[in-house]
């Protein structure tokens, strides 16, 4: 697991790095006329220099906040990477007017070369212009004049902020190489930050002390300087099978941990470990006073006789009393939009709500259930941190008798008991105990997903095919297919399957489309249009007709792939066919059964083909891939197992007439 | 006592404003309206008034169920603006299935940002929407609005199918002039479903809608636009940005747009005077002078859209560009224009809708239209258009985007609608040349010399600038019928006199034929299996068009092991169609090698949807005929 996820690797340089400087002009004509980058010869642009400076400091106007000065300069090799020279800096305004982030001493200039002699232009201030393409946000934006192959771009500016408690994720890693970037962080001694890293790419870290840091209007005392960098950094690749990929582009950042403020001399502690974490939120009105109210429910529970009902059932019967009440908002988050009597009167409610009443609900009836956090994949990894800002997501825990754990979302109607919505499926939550403890519970599911498909075909001499088709589909496969279509209006849904099966349905039927605890079971009757070939008095039949895998979904060309490959969930893919052909032929051809397993029996694939009687055949294939997630080590073995499925698949069954 | 007095008042108005509403149930809707639907327009309601040249109200009203989450897209509360717009009222009301109010959205509530699309660097455009998460279907909204607007160059137009998966209970539209502007206006496609009026008098316009189907986006549909009912507007006297303008026809619409917008632009530095004239000393061809120049605007300029105020349809001086050295459409082509004419060459800044389904201006209705902008080159046969946006693309090559439409050509004597350059079928060429070896194991390896013209020449010219990585990756998207395809060597020749480009491929594949006991299936179309057969509708509802034929030819010839006998290949195929034509054929020469030959052509057209059914019979008879299968024998 270790292996998989955390990376970075940090070299502490003990004194090499040094305080950065901050001003433009600095360009030579060795980088005018570099012709390819260092980084990446094929790179259609890159940054020589990127880099960043950030100081917390006291202000007058809002107190505590921050500045960082940045820095960057970048490599214009030809056309393709003109893009480069259009830059966007977003500035978080939605704060009100105190609040508001604020952009200065932006300059920017474009290098280049006529003959020995360099020749800069500007970017005039009239052609910056400020936008606000999202609420709340605003983005400082430009583009740098006299675009040539070869030109350097440079520009600077300073951004001040009020928000010094989660401050800015410092990239090392852009959409170009990047041949240097540095990262220097200054702060006083009287606050602590956690650091958090990300990425594959070789930080060199030094740490310095500052004395006398200057704070702004108040002398505090000591400061402390980090300085990162990083070399030759190439840019991101797209690779598949990577559900997010900021989870690996490589970067730094850093939240408060601790606080002494001093202008009172109190001393204040903030987070610094998960059980203060989770005393915190056990005192907080959004989380634990919510966790132990009962109030609002006890009278509806006091009157429901559970005592003789199993744990599952009793899990059923609060599941879908709380369904009943409360309808779900679709708005995620870690803590209650209200105390939850309201939430629980007026019917409608986030994440947090419904599932933290769905915890205490839980153990009101004598169950052991406790609240679960966790980042959905969208949200990128729950990094290591002791604190809930990476968080943006609830679901319940519940242990059981035999010590085993299953998961609850009541807020997602396609979620069932023990199957989260596939977005929460992300490593790990964390999970907050009745004794004020935590504990790092694994989010991948610990059962298999399946796909069950029962299909039985009759294929004519003119090799028409017609036939019929179970497919079941159980928890993730059951949850994503709900997700998809549950809504779907059932005439589109239809001819959707008709055009993806190239098939003419007869007769449809779709069973638990609402009952998200039982698997889906679709029913289809059809003929295909896919007319099988006859050649020669020879049927060529494709024995999995429409289920064929015909392309390896890693096909792209990575020679050297560093990002693990995510499955998700693990999954297994069966298909069960009979196929009865005509009188007055017998069997020619059949592809040669194959048992091929993989990684100590995390990935398999088996098929064979065999005839029952003189007029049926029998198919039978499964895949399965029993994980969650993959070491990249693997990658070239994964790459040709499914080289092997597609290859297998493409074979035909061979009838002659007799 | 007070106190209870206050609070019973306070509950009184409480309930009040929580009212139901039951013309907005949607529990009980016709079924015409919910089939296929997504969402339904209940009740869309417009008022235009024209006060004055420069001053338009807009009154705006409409309901909209949503059925779905698929249908949140389409509830349509957002309202665009500018500088010139006074956004007088602004309110959205939701309501629950059963009618009952259950949020209202005041115009402060709304949300306002910048309507920049992602290929503007800046505009001053703005937009308010409505930012609201349901939480239960169906429910609906009614929004509501009124501006006053200083610009009347752009009346908006009347649509009252405004989505797919959309159904229209009723719309009405209602424009009154109450100044000297005079409307003019065009309706067309009136016939594509019932329940479409109009009333016309003078000056007042009255257009209605009801029980509209929902429609649905079927394969090979044209844009919605060009087959629904609609209704556009114009006035005779206008005000854009502030400039006045008059015109009825666009004789006089090129005229007002030369004079107010374009003329006078022109000037550049005198150093880069002195740097064309150079360039084009000694050069009389002005076919030659305009290359160079041409290729003057590719190496220094770049293209970066801004629209401010007058700037949205004024370009900015060739000056500015000559100093920045980056543009939009109208400031690279009026920067072009003015360099050939520094070199004697004259063109005309020309007005297009571009974008690769063939749009026209319409011809028989002069206002302001279009959302690009070319240069023509007038010529005694057959004129140039030049594309100044990209930095790429040959001399004279507009490709897909702009293509055979009608476009408005301005100069000082005004303005005239002419037609972009035609590609026919057969200009848009492929030829492939092959020679494939089979090997014993059924692997193939060959060499393939690929020739592309007119709009596959678009296609693929820009493959030169890419590093191998991407464009192997490419022949392996493009290829993805061969399994395990290697790319051992290739090489592009790009001829832009000739608009030819050539490629030249070596490669392999394992498993290409399929290997029965000692039989091996060969499907000889190896390198061109690219049509696909687009969906099949139960009741069509929409007509369809082939934008652009194309002509393929293919020579593809086979070597086997000596120990392979041909057992059997497929008889000759000849397919005829209004659609296009197809061929192929088979032939073992006498040193036993097999030459398979095949030609495609498809031609473009645009059809009714009765004969969609046949036309996706002739795509799959092609497509079968594709799938033709030789049988080979291994004798060892």
């Amino acid at each position: 697991m270790k292996k998989i996820l955390w990376f970075t690797y940090v070299v502490f340089t003990f004194g090499h790095l040094n305080a950065q400087e901050f001003k433009l002009g600095d360009v030579s004509s060795i980088e005018l006329e570099e012709k390819y980058s260092s980084v990446d010869s094929s790179a259609n642009a890159a940054y020589l220099l990127n880099k960043g400076k950030l100081s917390v400091y006291y202000n007058s106007v809002y107190g505590w906040g921050y500045e960082i000065e940045v820095l960057a300069r970048i490599k214009i090799y030809n056309k393709e990477g003109y893009d480069s020279g259009t830059v966007e800096i977003p500035l978080y305004i939605g704060g009100g007017n105190n609040n508001k982030e604020e952009i200065s001493k932006l300059k920017a200039i474009t290098y280049n070369l006529d003959g020995k002699k360099i020749i800069k232009s500007k970017v005039n201030k009239k052609n910056i212009s400020y936008s606000q393409t999202k609420y709340g946000w605003e983005n400082a934006v430009f583009t740098f004049p006299n675009l040539r192959e070869g030109s350097v771009l440079e520009y600077m500016y300073t951004i001040r902020s009020p928000y010094f408690t989660v401050l800015p994720e410092w990239k090392f890693q852009q959409t170009i190489p990047t041949k240097e970037s540095i990262y220097e962080f200054n702060f006083p001694k009287i606050f602590g930050y956690n650091e958090r890293f990300k990425g594959y790419q070789k930080i060199k870290k030094d740490v310095k002390d500052i004395p006398n840091y200057n704070v702004g209007s108040y002398l505090y005392g000591n400061g402390m300087r980090f300085i990162y960098k990083a070399t030759n950094v190439p840019e991101i690749a797209k690779e598949s099978f990577v559900n997010n990929y900021d989870n690996y582009i490589s970067s730094v950042q850093h939240e408060l941990a601790v606080a002494k403020i001093t202008n009172d001399g109190k001393l204040a502690d903030l987070l610094t470990s998960w059980d203060k974490v989770a005393k915190e939120l056990d005192e907080s009105k959004n989380f634990g006073k919510q966790l132990r109210n009962t109030r609002y429910f006890k009278k509806n529970l006091d009157t429901l006789a559970t005592d003789h009902l199993s744990e599952m059932e009793k899990i059923e019967v609060i599941f879908n009393l709380i369904k009943e009440k409360v309808t779900w908002n679709k708005r995620i988050g870690i803590s209650c939009s209200d105390v939850l009597d309201i939430v629980y009167e007026e019917g409608t409610g986030n994440v947090a709500d419904m599932n933290i009443m769905l915890t205490s609900m839980l153990n009101y009836i004598g169950l052991d259930a406790d609240p679960v956090i966790l980042s959905t994949i969208n949200n990128g990894f729950p990094p290591s941190i002791p604190s809930t800002h990476f968080y943006n997501y609830i679901v319940s825990s519940v242990t059981l008798e035999d010590g085993s754990e299953i998961f609850l979302d009541v807020s997602d109607p396609n979620a069932a008991p023990n199957v989260l919505p596939t977005r929460c499926l992300n490593f790990m939550g964390i999970k907050f105990l009745k004794n004020l403890r935590t504990k790092k519970v694994d989010l991948f599911p610990n059962y298999i997903s399946k796909e069950n498909n029962f299909m039985n075909l009759e294929v004519d001499e003119n090799g028409i095919i017609i036939g019929k088709v179970r497919r079941q589909f159980t928890k993730q496969t059951a949850y994503i297919f709900r997700q998809k279509y549950r809504d779907l209006d059932k005439e589109q849904y239809l001819e959707k399957l008709e055009n993806t099966f190239n098939i003419s349905i007869h007769e449809y039927d779709c069973k638990n489309l609402n009952t998200p605890n039982k698997p889906i079971l679709e029913t289809i009757s059809f003929t295909s249009n896919d007319k099988q070939d006859v050649i020669n008095n020879k049927i060529f039949l494709s024995p999995l007709l429409f289920f064929t895998t015909t392309t390896n979904p890693f096909k792209e060309e990575v020679e050297d792939r560093q990002l693990p490959l995510n499955f998700t969930f693990p999954k297994s893919t069966k298909y069960a066919i009979t196929i009865e052909y005509p009188e007055g032929f017998e069997v020619d051809y059949i592809p040669n059964k194959i048992n091929d397993l993989i990684l100590d029996k995390r990935f398999s694939y088996n098929s064979e083909i065999k005839a029952v009687n003189d007029k049926k055949l029998q198919i039978m294939v499964n895949q399965n891939i029993n994980t969650s997630i993959l070491e990249v080590d693997y990658y070239a073995e994964v790459k040709d197992f499914f080289d092997t499925i597609v290859k297998n698949e493409a074979e035909k069954i061979v009838l002659t007439k007799k | 006592m007070h106190k209870k007095l206050t609070i019973l008042f306070a509950f009184f108005f409480c309930t009040k404003a929580y009212f139901q509403n039951f013309d907005y149930q949607s529990l009980v809707l016709d079924e015409h309206l919910t089939e296929k639907a997504n969402s339904c327009i209940r009740k869309s309601s417009t008022l235009i008034t024209i006060e004055a040249q420069d001053k338009v109200i807009e009154q705006h009203t409409q309901v909209i169920t949503v059925f779905n989450k698929y249908g949140n897209k389409d509830v349509d509360a957002f309202l665009h603006y500018d500088k010139n717009v006074i956004v007088k009222k602004l309110e959205a009301i939701v309501y629950d299935k059963l009618g009952k109010e259950i949020k209202k959205i005041k115009k402060s509530d709304f949300r306002d940002v910048s309507a920049v699309d992602g290929g503007t660097l800046y505009s001053d455009s703005r937009v308010y929407y409505m930012d609201y998460t349901p939480l239960d279907y169906p429910y609906t909204v009614e929004f509501t609005y009124e501006t006053k607007n200083s610009n009347t160059a752009f009346i908006k137009p009347w649509f009252p199918i405004q989505n797919y998966y959309q159904s229209v209970a009723s719309s009405k539209f209602e424009i009154i002039d109450n100044s000297d502007s005079k409307i003019r206006h065009h309706k067309s496609n009136f016939d594509f479903t019932e329940g479409v009026s109009i009333e016309e008098s003078e000056g007042r316009i009255i257009c209605t809608a009801n029980n509209l189907h929902a429609i649905k986006y079927e394969d090979y549909s044209p844009t919605r636009s060009v087959y629904v009912p609609q209704v556009w507007f114009a006035l005779t006297k206008f005000t854009l940005e502030g400039v006045d303008g008059q015109a009825s026809n666009w004789q006089e619409m090129g005229k007002w747009q030369y004079e107010e917008l374009i003329s006078g632009r022109d000037k550049v530095s005198g150093e880069t005077k002195r740097e064309i004239l150079l360039l084009t000393s000694g050069v009389d061809d002005p076919i030659e002078k305009a290359k160079i120049v041409y290729k003057y605007v590719q190496d220094n300029t770049r293209y970066i859209s801004v629209q401010v105020g007058i700037g949205g349809w004024q370009p900015i001086l060739a000056e500015d560009v000559d100093k920045v050295k980056y543009g939009d459409c109208k400031g690279l082509t009026n920067y072009t224009k003015a360099l050939l004419k520094i070199a004697g060459v004259d063109s005309n800044y020309t007005i297009v809708s571009a974008g690769p389904e063939k749009d026209d201006l319409n011809k028989d209705f002069a206002s302001m239209q279009g959302n690009h902008v070319i240069l023509q080159i007038p010529m005694d046969n057959e004129n140039i258009w030049l594309e100044c946006t990209n930095q790429d693309v040959p001399f004279g090559f507009i490709g897909t985007g702009t293509d055979d439409r009608n476009v408005l050509v301005v100069n000082q004597t005004g303005g005239k609608i002419e037609r972009t350059l035609v590609y026919e079928p057969e200009d848009n060429y492929q030829k492939i040349e092959s020679k494939i070896t089979i090997l014993e194991n059924g692997a193939i390896q060959g060499i393939a010399h690929v020739t592309s013209l007119g709009t596959q020449f678009g296609q693929k010219f820009s493959f030169e600038k890419q590093s191998d990585k991407d464009a192997i990756k490419r022949y392996k998207s493009y290829y993805s019928h061969l399994k395990s395809l290697n790319i051992e060597k290739f090489d592009f020749d790009r001829d832009d006199n000739e608009i030819k480009f050539e490629e030249n491929f070596r490669f392999t594949a394992d498993n290409y034929c399929s290997k029965f006991g000692n039989r091996f299936i060969l499907v000889p179309n190896v390198l061109n299996q690219v049509l696909s057969i687009p969906d099949k509708y139960k009741n069509r509802m929409t007509p369809f068009v082939v934008s652009r034929g194309f002509f393929d030819e293919d020579e593809i010839e086979f070597a086997f092991p000596e120990t392979f006998n041909i057992e059997s290949t497929p008889k000759p195929i000849n397919i005829e169609s209004k659609y296009g034509r197809y061929s192929s054929s088979f032939e073992v020469n006498t040193d036993g090698k097999l030459l398979y030959k095949r030609s495609m052509l498809l031609n473009d057209g645009e059809y009714t949807k009765e004969e969609y059914a046949d036309f996706r019979a002739f795509l799959i008879s092609v497509n079968k005929a594709d799938q033709s299968k030789v049988v080979l024998n291994n004798k060892t």
